[in-house]
């Protein structure tokens, strides 16, 4: 696969991530088992009329990519995203009107904004590009499919550069539904504490993460996805011959990865696979990201933009270690970075990265 | 039933909660300015918007196109068509 490097990332989600360029200092740590995205204003980046009309998925989406695109100044030849569950409120409410309507008198808003595309024809209209526009909707595959979409692109010499990012939102409705099914915690709980807790189900989460990649290395210092595996309900043994391969296929050995960022949310069921990626990469320092975001379909998407500013900054915040683990601190320099994300054992996910 | 003057402040209510135009009270709206282009600037999705709250709080389905744009031209347009139109 050829390596996508990333030339600029932008990020809303429940920490204070957008418009920060550096690793942020603290955490926010959430009461309650969802998470919510911090919001900025978003009137910098849509206008009057547009806003609206537009439910918070959209604008979150819509406002990373913008933000996404401003930092580099420049025109995507494609515009890749994906998305697990699309705008929900705007699927709720067509889907409730339905029904309080008899199926008569729909609004057209809601309709036309539940479909999944819609942030991909918004971004592509605002920024005049008709060119490649895809959304996946491949549940918590999503994004990992925008990535392997561009690698395929770049290979086949077809585009140089391309904006590709991930949105998703929680609901109540949406939470209530996935808490009857088990998805997440019964107890409530501190984010900040979600690995202590040895009980079944996570914790939502939501937010946007997008990313102008290019073909080319650019010549300042930067970072580039080397390599993407995907895996359905993998034993260990697969995961095992998957990690080795991915490996292999890069010219690297276990022992050339600084760091492994786990996807581990804490439910308990995930124990054994989260177990053993974490006893098979020992000689990694091991960091989490999901006490940040939460769980939900595209989080691979902030464990990305998470892993590019560790690589660009060197640095690794106190928040990022298991609490227990926190005095294996590690003080050596970061060149590749695996991320191992698992959606609650179903879809598994190895993102290989590099710092030049 | 509501008097024309009633019905035109309880549908500036309607149009702004239809439409989400947020920031924007009734009393901001004039009775007599164009709902399309100029005055409320609004577009084709909110006439589409318009025609489902006649509908649903009405009882008025409009078939014709030209029809349509006669009533929704101001909301004293609007309220003069509902009050000869409606049958709730």
């Amino acid at each position: 696969m050829a390596p996508l490097y990333i030339i600029s990332s932008s990020c809303i989600s429940p920490q204070p991530s957008f418009g920060v360029e550096a690793l942020l200092n603290e955490m926010i740590s959430y009461e309650g088992n969802r998470l919510s995205c911090i919001e900025p204003d978003y009137k910098q980046f849509i206008n009057p009329v547009q806003i609206r009309r537009m439910s918070r998925a959209l604008k979150f989406g819509f406002s990373a990519a913008m933000d996404c695109l401003q930092k580099v100044n420049c025109q995507p030849e494609a515009i890749i995203i994906g998305t697990g569950t699309g705008c929900l409120t705007d699927t709720e409410v067509f889907l409730h009107s339905i029904k309080d309507y008899e199926e008569t008198a729909l609004n057209a808003t809601p309709f036309i904004h539940s479909t999944y595309n819609q942030l991909n024809g918004m971004i592509a209209l605002n920024k005049k590009v008709n060119s490649y526009s895809v959304t996946y909707v491949h549940r918590a595959f999503s994004f990992e499919h925008c990535l392997l979409d561009t690698a395929l692109l770049f290979d086949e010499n077809e585009i140089e550069t391309s904006l590709v990012g991930c949105f998703d939102e929680m609901t109540k409705e949406h939470f209530d539904m996935k808490m009857q099914w088990g998805f997440w915690k019964q107890e409530s709980i501190q984010s900040e504490s979600l690995l202590l807790h040895n009980s079944l189900g996570s914790i939502a989460g939501e937010g946007s993460t997008f990313f102008m990649l290019s073909k080319t290395k650019p010549e300042t210092e930067c970072n580039s996805i080397l390599d993407i595996a995907t895996l359905f309900q993998p034993t260990v043994f697969d995961l095992e011959k998957e990690i080795q391969y991915l490996l292999a296929k890069n010219n690297l050995q276990l022992s050339d990865i600084d760091i492994l960022l786990s996807g581990d949310n804490g439910d308990t069921n995930t124990f054994e696979a989260n177990d053993f990626v974490k006893r098979f990469c020992a000689s990694s320092t091991l960091l989490y990201f999901k006490h940040l975001c939460g769980e939900y379909d595209t989080a691979t998407g902030f464990a990305v933009h998470l892993a590019n500013q560790i690589l660009t900054e060197q640095v690794i915040p106190d928040y990022l270690y298991h609490p227990e683990e926190i005095n294996k601190r590690s003080q050596k320099p970061i060149r590749h970075l695996l991320i191992y994300n698992n959606y609650f054992g179903m879809n598994q996910t190895l993102v290989l990265m590099v710092n030049y | 039933m509501q008097d024309v003057q009633e019905l035109k402040q309880v549908l500036k209510t309607q149009i702004i909660e239809s439409l989400n135009l947020q920031g924007m009270t009734p009393d901001e709206i004039d009775d007599n300015a164009p709902l399309f282009g100029e005055g409320l600037g609004l577009d084709s999705i909110d006439s589409l918007e318009l025609m489902v709250l006649l509908e649903r709080n009405y009882g008025i389905k409009i078939e014709d196109a030209r029809e349509g744009r006669k009533a929704m031209e101001s909301v004293q347009a609007m309220a003069q068509y509902i009050s000869e139109h409606r049958t709730k």
